[in-house]
């Protein structure tokens, strides 16, 4: 017996194609879901970036309180500011979309729109050049620059480029402070770390202060991020210590041949840095001469700075601020020496002294340099180098130096 | 001898109305979840919106412009954000068959090498 029932197999057919459907809905909206996540996140991160471009373009408006902007017509917002990390700046901007929030913060730098290669203070003595390259603007003493004849030997011609004018007395001074604020910190003695650790401490998290007795040296460790690493006495870093941004003060800092990493070193008395030592940019060397005593910033053969170098104190004190550069060792950043100057390596950036002196060993001549190079013309264009602020400058744009993990 | 047992007209009519209307449902349904989809064409044109931006940023040019891209228009707007010259408000109005689609905006620094 056969039954037809049509009103039976098209209600299966209806349940049937009524599946197909639910499952084509289903499928399609999980899809849209996860697209218009994706497309949110996508335009959260762009909007990110909008709020650093925002927080350079207004760099000098900002300050370490937060502040909230909502720039576009959609709901998206932002929030900017700015912190001192000892020489450096920080920049930190928070992203809003509802509940996600996407963060970054990073040191800020900025492009020389000058050209100023040297800046020498007029003491009436002209600059006595001998096999040396300056490429870039100068500022000299009035009587201007001589050739220096050593045992009437003969030499490479000097090469200078770039247009010369006259210098004042005293060095432009530095709008820029720094800022160590180790008072409320987390604090924890060096020799209670273990060997071998790794230390990791976000900048978004409050800093922490490592403190190291006397006769202590920083060794077999890695240290990364928002630390302090100070000492009453000296600090001697060794080869074998990794250090990422982080802050050394102390009155002596010595660092051994062979260490790589970045760091900002506060000093009062002495920074010596071995031979064959690579300090990444963003690097500091930071001597304040708080007393009338003679200090000393000495940086090894074939070592590198990515980074500046500030000798300063009271300006009746420029005898006693001693800055040496050794040959081959190549410094890219700029250089404020309140003080004297030796130079026998590279300089790519800029360089601010009273005075230059050679000690060729059997004889010593003062404002000169053999065999140095002094070149800002061969930065690139939008080469981005810590941020410098010295009077009388031109305006500058601010760019992101590093973006910290 | 077997019995065959057909369906009435009544039950034929009637079943033959809900398989046309599920199939008219289901057709529309799937037609309206495909054509939901974004378009390839959809896709070139962000990438076209994030190409202009790129310009605008690298190229450190900033000047209004329209552009038709495939079936869209894309329409380049450059502000000074609040007064700052430094800071340059970025809006791309694009819109297809002159029906606004979407508003992309970015803020662009403006650098002086």
């Amino acid at each position: 017996m056969l039954k037809a029932g049509s009103l039976f197999y098209a209600l299966i057919l209806m349940l049937l194609i009524g599946v197909v459907l639910s499952v084509l809905i289903l499928n399609s909206s999980t899809d849209k879901l996860i697209k218009t996540k994706l497309e949110l996140e996508n335009e959260l991160i762009d909007f990110n970036v909008s709020s650093i471009a925002y927080a350079l373009a207004n760099y000098s408006k900002l300050d370490s309180i937060e502040q909230i902007e909502k720039p576009f017509s959609n709901a998206f917002r932002f929030s900017v500011k700015r912190e001192k990390w000892g020489f450096l700046d920080l920049l930190y901007c928070n992203s809003f979309y509802r509940k996600d929030t996407i963060k970054k913060m990073a040191i800020i730098g900025s492009n020389k729109t000058n050209k100023l290669a040297l800046y020498l203070a007029d003491f009436n003595k002209p600059l006595y050049l001998l096999n040396t390259k300056i490429k870039g603007d100068c500022k000299l003493p009035r009587v201007g620059i001589s050739r220096l004849h050593i045992n009437n030997k003969q030499y490479k011609k000097n090469v200078i480029l770039g247009n010369i004018s006259n210098s004042k007395k005293e060095l432009p001074k530095i709008n820029k402070t720094y800022q160590i604020s180790s008072y409320s910190s987390d604090k924890i003695a060096y020799k209670d770390i273990k060997h071998n650790s790794k230390l990791i401490n976000k900048f978004n998290q409050p800093t922490k202060v490592i403190y190291l007795d006397k006769s202590i040296d920083i060794k077999n460790i890695e240290i990364s991020g928002k630390f302090i690493l100070k000492s009453l006495d000296s600090i001697c870093i060794k080869k074998t210590a990794i250090l990422n941004d982080v802050i050394i003060q102390s009155p002596k800092i010595y660092i051994e041949s062979g260490f790589k990493g970045s760091v900002q070193l506060f000093a009062t008395k002495q920074i010596q840095i071995d031979k064959n030592v690579t300090l990444d940019s963003p690097s500091i060397l930071h001597l304040m001469n708080e007393t009338r005593d003679d200090v000393k910033i000495d940086i090894g053969e074939n070592s590198k700075l990515y980074g500046n170098i500030l000798l300063y104190g009271k300006t009746e004190h420029i005898r006693t601020n001693y800055l040496n550069i050794n040959k081959n060792t190549r410094i890219i950043g700029t250089i404020y020496c309140q003080g004297t100057t030796e130079l026998k390596g590279k300089i790519y950036g800029t360089i601010y002294t009273n005075k230059f002196k050679l000690d060729t060993g059997d004889s010593k001549y003062d404002n000169a340099i053999k065999d140095g190079e002094i070149n800002v013309l061969d930065l690139p264009k939008d080469f981005v180098t810590i941020n410098f602020e010295i009077e009388n400058e031109d305006e500058k744009n601010h760019a992101i130096l590093k973006w910290l993990p | 001898m077997a019995t065959v047992k057909a369906s009435s007209i009544y039950e034929s009519v009637i079943s033959i109305a809900i398989i046309s209307i599920t199939i008219t449902v289901a057709t529309y349904i799937f037609v309206n979840i495909m054509s939901s989809q974004e378009t390839i064409s959809y896709y070139q044109m962000i990438e076209k919106v994030a190409e202009l931006k790129e310009e605008c940023e690298v190229k450190q040019s900033f000047t209004n412009k329209n552009i038709n891209f495939k079936e869209f228009n894309i329409s380049q707007n450059i502000t000074n954000y609040k007064g700052n010259e430094k800071l340059k408000l970025v809006k791309f109005t694009i819109s297809k068959n002159k029906k606004k689609i979407k508003i992309i905006e970015y803020l662009i620094q403006k650098n002086e090498f």
